[in-house]
C-alpha cells in the first residue's frame, strides 16, 4: 500500500547567532492511509518544525529533503499546487484553537470558506455541510453555532470547531499538534475519544503530536519518538511502552508521573537538560545525559535502524 | 491536632457578578503539602490571590500565625509576607528581564533584612542559588540566558531565601517538560523536608500531585467540593466530579476508564443557587437544583460537599 505521507531526508534549519540551527535533522518517516502515528518528544525536539515544514509553513527556515503527499512532491511545489491539497486533503490542527479562529468571521462563515475554497459549493451549500460536520463532532446546537463568533464558544468547542475544519473535504491526513493541550483534563478526555471515533468512521490518517506519552498512548497505532530534531525511535505503541529500546525512550517513561503504582518518595529524573538551540551537539545528541553513553556515542552518529515498524537510532539499545 | 498555621474561613471573591470563590474553609498545618486541584476556572489561582491579599475577597477571614491577614492593616501584613512565599507558572514572566538574577534574589533580602551588608547579602544568594542546583557563579547573569527550568529554579531561589513557613507553587512546574519537571518537584520536596516548611501546591496535574501531596483539596467552580488524605483521594474518591476527574486523566497503557467521562464543561450560571456540578453529574438529584450541599466531614479528615456522598454510588454504564 502506498504511503499517505512519504518525508525522506527532511532537515528545517534556522540562522542563529552561533551559526545555523538544525530544528529538524535528516528526518524519514512514512504515513499509512487510515494510520494514526504519534510524535512525542519534549519542547524544542523538532516536532512542531518537522510538520510545518510538511505543510509549507516554515516561514523563513530553511528545508532541505523530500516530502511526498499521496505520491507528489511538496516541497519545492508551485503555490497554487500547495493549495489544492493543503487545507483540504492535508489539514492541520494546532493547540490554541483561539488563534486558529478568526475572531471576526462567524464559525459557519469560516468553515463554508473552506468547502467554497476547495470543493467549489455554493455558499449555502457549503454553510449546510458545515452544520453537518458540527454534528459530527459533536457540538450541541450546531446550527445556532454557526452563527456565533469563536470567542462565544469555550476552549473545547473551538477545538471541535478546528476538527470540523479539518475534516470538511475528507482529508488523507490530518496533523493535530498538541490538539488537547491547552484544554482541561475532562475537555481534553473528549476530545481524545471524538479523534478516535473520527479515525474509526472516516479512514483519516492522524499525526499526533504532543509532549504528553499518556495522550497519544490511548490514541496512536505507531510512536515516533524525537530528540534534538532526530528520530531516534519509530515503534508499536504497544511495544513502545511494554519495552522502550532508546535509553531516552525508556528515561521518559519512567519520568511520567502514574496515577498507579506505588508513590515515590522522590520522583525518577533526567539528569541535564535537552540541548538549546545553539549547542554544539555530540555525534549522539542524547549521550550527555544518557546512562548507556560510551566513546562511540560522541563520535559516531547512530542512524536510525530496524524493520520500518521497530526501528531505534542508539549505538546500545536496549533490549 | 496542633495549631493551624493557614485558616481560611468562608471565603469570598466575586468578579463583577461572577462568584469566583464561594464559602471556601480549610487549614494547612506545619510541614504539610496540600494540593489544590481543578480545571481552569475553578479559582485556585484566586484563592492563592485573595490568600496573599492580591485580590480583594468580599467575605471570610483569612489567618496566618494568628495575624488576620484580610483585615490588618497593610503594614502589618507586610512584615508577614516574607512568611508567605509564592511560585508562579511562568519563570521567565516573573522575573525581571533587566534584574540579574543575583540581584532578583537579593531584592527580598534588602527589604526584610536590611541589616545585611553587600557581601553578606552576596554569600546568601550565592549558597542559594547552589541549593536549587544552579552555581552561584551565574549571579551576575539575566533571566533570558536561562532555559525554563533554570529560570523555575531561580524563582524558588528568590521564594526561598527568606526561609518562608509557607510557600504557595501555582502551576510552577506545569510549563516544564517532564523529563525537567521531576526535577523541580524533587527540590521543592528538599526544600520543604529541610525548611519544615509548608506547601500549597496548586496543580490541574493529578499524577504529580499523587505523588507529592499529604493531603488534597478539589475544587469547582469556585467551591471545595471534597478534601482528603492523599491516599484515600485516589484510593477511594467521593465526590462524582474527583471521580470524573481521576477518570479522564490518560494513562499508561491506556486503561478503559471505569466512571464515564462527563460530557460538557463547567456553568459559571449554575453557581447562583445548588450545586454547580449538577449538570454534569451522573447522579444528580432535584435537590441538587435547589440546595448547594455544604462541605461535610464523611470519615476522619475526609471532606464531601454532595448530597449522595453517605450513599455508594456505582459507576454508570
Amino acid at each position: 500500500m502506498p504511503a499517505t505521507l512519504c518525508i525522506d531526508e527532511l532537515s528545517v534549519s534556522f540562522a542563529h547567532r552561533t551559526g545555523t540551527v538544525e530544528a529538524v535533522d535528516g528526518v524519514s518517516l512514512r504515513i499509512g492511509p487510515a494510520e494514526c502515528v504519534g510524535v512525542v518528544g519534549e519542547s524544542g525536539s523538532g516536532k512542531t518544525q518537522l510538520f510545518l515544514a510538511v505543510m509549507g509553513l516554515a516561514g523563513n527556515a530553511r528545508v532541505r529533503g523530500s516530502v511526498r503527499f499521496e505520491g507528489k512532491e511538496l516541497l519545492g511545489a508551485t503555490a497554487p499546487a500547495i493549495n489544492r491539497v493543503r487545507g483540504s486533503k492535508l489539514t492541520m490542527i494546532f493547540q490554541d484553537p483561539m488563534t486558529s479562529l478568526t475572531p471576526h468571521l462567524r464559525i459557519g462563515t469560516q468553515l463554508a470558506e473552506v468547502l467554497v475554497c476547495h470543493s467549489g459549493l455554493s455558499w449555502a451549500e457549503a454553510r449546510d455541510v458545515a452544520g453537518r460536520m458540527l454534528e459530527r463532532v459533536r457540538i450541541p446546537e450546531p446550527q445556532r453555532r454557526l452563527g456565533q463568533y469563536p470567542h462565544e464558544l469555550s476552549g473545547g468547542m473551538r477545538q471541535r470547531v478546528m476538527l470540523a475544519m479539518s475534516l470538511l473535504c475528507g482529508p488523507a491526513l490530518v496533523i493535530a499538534d498538541e490538539p488537547t493541550t491547552a484544554l482541561d483534563v475532562t475537555i481534553q478526555a473528549q476530545i481524545i475519544e471524538l479523534l478516535r471515533a473520527m479515525r474509526g468512521e472516516a479512514g483519516t490518517a492522524l499525526a499526533l503530536i504532543s509532549h504528553d506519552l499518556a495522550v497519544v498512548a490511548g490514541l496512536a497505532d505507531r510512536i515516533l519518538v524525537m530528540y534534538a530534531g532526530r528520530i531516534v525511535e519509530n515503534a508499536v505503541a504497544a511495544e513502545l511502552f511494554r519495552q522502550p529500546r532508546h535509553p531516552y525512550t525508556a528515561e521518559l517513561l519512567k519520568c511520567v508521573p502514574s496515577l498507579s503504582g506505588p508513590r515515590l518518595a522522590r520522583l525518577p529524573t533526567l539528569a541535564g537538560q535537552p540541548p538549546q538551540p545553539g549547542d554544539a551537539l555530540q555525534a549522539c545528541p542524547f549521550a550527555p545525559r544518557c546512562p548507556r553513553a560510551a566513546d562511540r556515542c560522541r563520535t559516531e552518529r547512530p542512524l536510525l535502524t530496524g524493520a520500518s515498524t521497530s526501528q531505534v537510532a542508539c549505538h546500545f539499545p536496549l533490549s | 491536632m496542633n495549631e493551624p498555621l493557614l485558616q481560611v474561613r468562608n471565603l469570598r471573591v466575586d468578579f463583577g457578578r461572577q462568584a469566583a470563590l464561594r464559602d471556601v474553609s480549610f487549614d494547612l498545618f506545619s510541614g504539610e503539602t496540600v494540593a489544590l486541584v481543578g480545571e481552569s476556572g475553578s479559582g485556585k489561582s484566586t484563592l492563592a490571590r485573595a490568600i496573599l491579599r492580591l485580590v480583594l475577597a468580599k467575605q471570610g477571614s483569612v489567618e496566618f500565625l494568628g495575624l488576620d491577614l484580610l483585615r490588618s492593616p497593610a503594614p502589618v501584613v507586610r512584615t508577614q509576607r516574607r512568611n508567605l512565599q509564592i511560585v508562579f507558572q511562568d519563570p521567565l514572566a516573573s522575573l525581571n528581564p533587566r534584574m540579574s538574577v543575583g540581584d532578583a534574589i537579593s531584592e527580598p533580602l534588602k527589604i526584610f533584612e536590611p541589616e545585611l551588608n553587600a557581601a553578606e547579602r552576596r554569600q546568601r544568594v550565592a549558597a542559594m542559588l547552589e541549593r536549587v542546583g544552579l552555581s552561584a557563579a551565574l549571579a551576575s547573569r539575566y533571566p533570558h540566558e536561562f532555559s525554563g527550568g533554570q529560570c523555575q529554579r531561580i524563582a524558588i531561589a528568590r521564594a526561598m531565601v527568606l526561609h518562608p513557613k509557607l510557600l504557595i507553587c501555582d502551576e510552577a512546574v506545569s510549563s516544564l517538560d517532564v523529563s525537567i519537571q521531576g526535577q523541580i518537584i524533587n527540590l521543592l520536596l528538599d526544600l520543604q523536608r529541610d525548611a519544615g516548611m509548608t506547601m500549597l501546591f496548586i496543580s490541574h496535574n493529578l499524577a504529580v500531585v499523587r505523588q507529592l501531596s499529604h493531603r488534597v483539596m478539589v475544587m469547582y467552580l469556585g467551591r471545595l467540593v471534597e478534601i482528603a488524605s492523599c491516599d484515600s483521594l485516589f484510593a477511594a474518591p467521593v465526590h462524582p466530579y474527583t471521580r470524573a476527574l481521576l477518570a479522564a486523566v490518560p494513562q499508561i497503557p491506556p486503561v478503559a476508564a471505569a466512571t464515564p467521562l462527563i460530557e460538557g464543561s463547567p456553568s459559571p450560571g449554575l453557581t447562583a443557587s445548588g450545586c454547580a456540578f449538577r449538570d454534569r453529574c451522573p447522579y444528580a438529584l432535584p435537590l441538587c437544583a435547589s440546595s448547594d450541599p455544604p462541605l461535610t466531614e464523611l470519615a476522619g479528615g475526609h471532606w464531601v460537599a454532595c448530597h449522595r456522598s453517605h450513599e455508594t454510588l456505582n459507576p454508570l454504564s
